[in-house]
């Protein structure tokens, strides 16, 4: 059963590195130059579980994101007058266009998913206690950027829901102020607003998010995986297998992305609100049916505020599972809330937030 | 002899080429505007054509193009007229270019196409664009509906999603159940 442990995972042995102190066993070419033998170290045997690949299997789909992102890149045009044609065009007339499209469209899906669903695992195995805070941080802000991605990725699209996504962002940033200014029109007469958030989600926040993603992994190298049980698994088998994990998932997206393509709304129209966005942000969607617009800015920066805290408020004493206390309670209430207001916003009726 | 077999294939060839250059000479087109109302008119100039050999003006848009008018420029290679732009055109980013009696596209030049003005050109606005071959229909008020689009793929097309997939599948079961012989 490839979820279970394999019977024969072997111990990591010292007799090993006594035979091979070159660490020639993998590719002694190869392998050798490019320094492999660094992924040959022991693991707790615990973490060949598939629980423990989550985070992993995140990287795997935003490296299908960047590569399905660079392709549509070559046929998208940011320009106000020309996004929805270009799209359009991606669709029906660019080579595998719709299939890489709706590639694009599931692994984005796809990682709000894993990346959640990790979130929930570290927070659970409390894996954010010394000396693993930073690791902790810098996968907060991985999650942040991934929302930042979400949302400026349906922006680009054009139609009505990406031109309501814009109209959010100009609403977000007059209402913050200076610390908004950026998603304004009046931020520069050079440029409207949409090239600005093209070049947000395909080179400033994939940036920043691949030098976080660098820190995530090199703490965890150094720091290990915070898992239970003796050293008695090797690395490498972890990390084949979890790539193994990530092309099923890319095969699974690809059959998905055939089955069941992503559409395109009509050119937007300004000054009306009818659209509910993209499905990993309905929560936020129900929040502003209930608040207005301040909903949209307030609940994902109070939503990370308390993930970024929680190596501070978790004051208890050992790393056992669970044992968290009220901030376990406060997260659990976090995630009830967000759920509860995603089926208000997925179930609800559509409504007008902002004045367009 | 070596010398006199080899220089005479290459003079023809340089020759030939140096033609091929100078069929078409660098041209240029230019406007006063960069972006004209669907219906309306755009001033155009263009210069370093070829003299007395017509040329056709075509707007190429991402999904659309549409066939202007052919001109012919005077004998120092110059032209300036007011080109019209067909009401049906959909607004959106197009390049207008001149292409040369071979086919060959001489000139470009960069134009925004945008919503006919209203009042001027009505009929413009009211008139159902044509999107049959997209299947996309009319477009008359805003709407959360998705456009009906007709999707295709070609066999080559469904071949490689089937080995990129098939791949995928086979190397990714195979590394799952086979870590350890890694």
């Amino acid at each position: 059963m490839v979820l279970s442990v394999p019977e024969d995972a072997r111990q990591g042995p010292a007799e090993e590195r006594d035979r091979d102190p070159e660490n020639t066993h993998h590719g002694g070419g190869i392998g050798r130059r490019l320094g492999l033998g660094g992924l040959d170290y022991e693991i707790p045997r615990e973490a060949q579980r598939w629980t423990y690949m989550l985070g992993g299997l995140t990287a795997f789909l935003l490296v299908l994101l960047i590569l399905t992102g660079i392709y549509l890149a070559q046929f998208y045009n940011p320009s106000p007058v020309g996004a929805h044609d270009s799209v359009l065009y991606i669709i029906t007339r660019a080579p595998l266009g719709d299939w890489v499209r709706s590639l694009h469209y599931w692994s984005a899906g796809g990682v709000v998913v894993t990346i959640s669903a990790h979130i929930a695992w570290v927070f659970w195995r409390r894996s954010y206690k010394a000396p693993r805070e930073v690791t902790w941080w810098a996968g907060v802000g991985m999650a942040g950027l991934v929302f930042l991605l979400v949302v400026t990725g349906t922006a680009l699209r054009y139609d009505q829901e990406g031109f309501e996504a814009l109209a959010h962002f100009v609403a977000g940033g007059e209402l913050t102020g200076a610390l908004g200014v950026f998603f304004t029109e009046g931020f520069t007469l050079s440029t409207p607003l949409l090239p600005r958030i093209y070049a947000l989600h395909t080179s400033a926040l994939p940036f920043l998010l691949l030098a976080l993603m660098g820190l995530h992994f090199w703490l965890i190298k150094q720091l290990g995986i915070h898992a239970d049980g003796r050293p008695r698994a090797r690395f490498r088998h972890h990390a084949v297998r979890l790539t193994g994990f990530g092309l099923l998932a890319w095969g699974a997206l690809g059959v998905l992305a055939v089955a069941l393509p992503e559409g395109l709304g009509y050119d937007p129209v300004p000054g009306v609100e009818m659209t509910k966005p993209f499905w990993p942000v309905l929560w936020v969607y129900g929040l502003e049916n209930l608040l207005g617009a301040w909903g949209m800015v307030l609940g994902p920066s109070l939503v990370f505020l308390f993930l970024a805290t929680v190596p501070l408020l978790d004051r208890g004493e050992g790393h056992e599972p669970g044992g968290h206390g009220w901030v376990g309670w406060a997260g659990a209430a976090v995630a009830i809330t967000i759920a509860a207001l995603w089926l208000y916003g997925a179930l609800g009726a559509a409504q007008q937030h902002i004045g367009m | 002899m070596r010398r006199d077999t080899t220089v005479r294939p290459s003079a023809i060839l340089l020759a030939l080429l140096l033609s091929i250059g100078a069929a078409h000479p660098e041209a240029t087109l230019r406007s006063s505007r960069g972006e004209v109302p669907a219906g309306g008119s755009l001033p155009l100039s263009g210069e370093k054509f070829t003299g007395g050999e017509s040329v056709r003006l075509v707007l190429r848009g991402a999904l659309d193009e549409y066939d202007l008018r052919a001109v012919r420029p005077a004998e120092d290679g110059t032209f300036a007229l007011d080109v019209e732009v067909p009401g049906t055109v959909r607004p959106g980013s197009y390049r207008l270019v001149a292409v040369a009696g071979d086919g060959d596209v001489v000139a470009t030049l960069e134009v925004s196409v945008v919503q006919a003005l209203a009042g001027e050109h009505a009929s413009a606005i009211e008139e159902t664009v044509d999107l049959s071959k997209q299947g996309t229909g009319p477009v008359a008020h805003a709407t959360a509906e998705e456009m009906p689009i007709e999707r295709s793929r070609a066999g080559l097309e469904w071949g490689l999603i089937g080995l990129l997939v098939g791949l995928a599948g086979a190397i990714g079961l195979s590394l799952v159940l086979h870590a350890e012989r890694f």
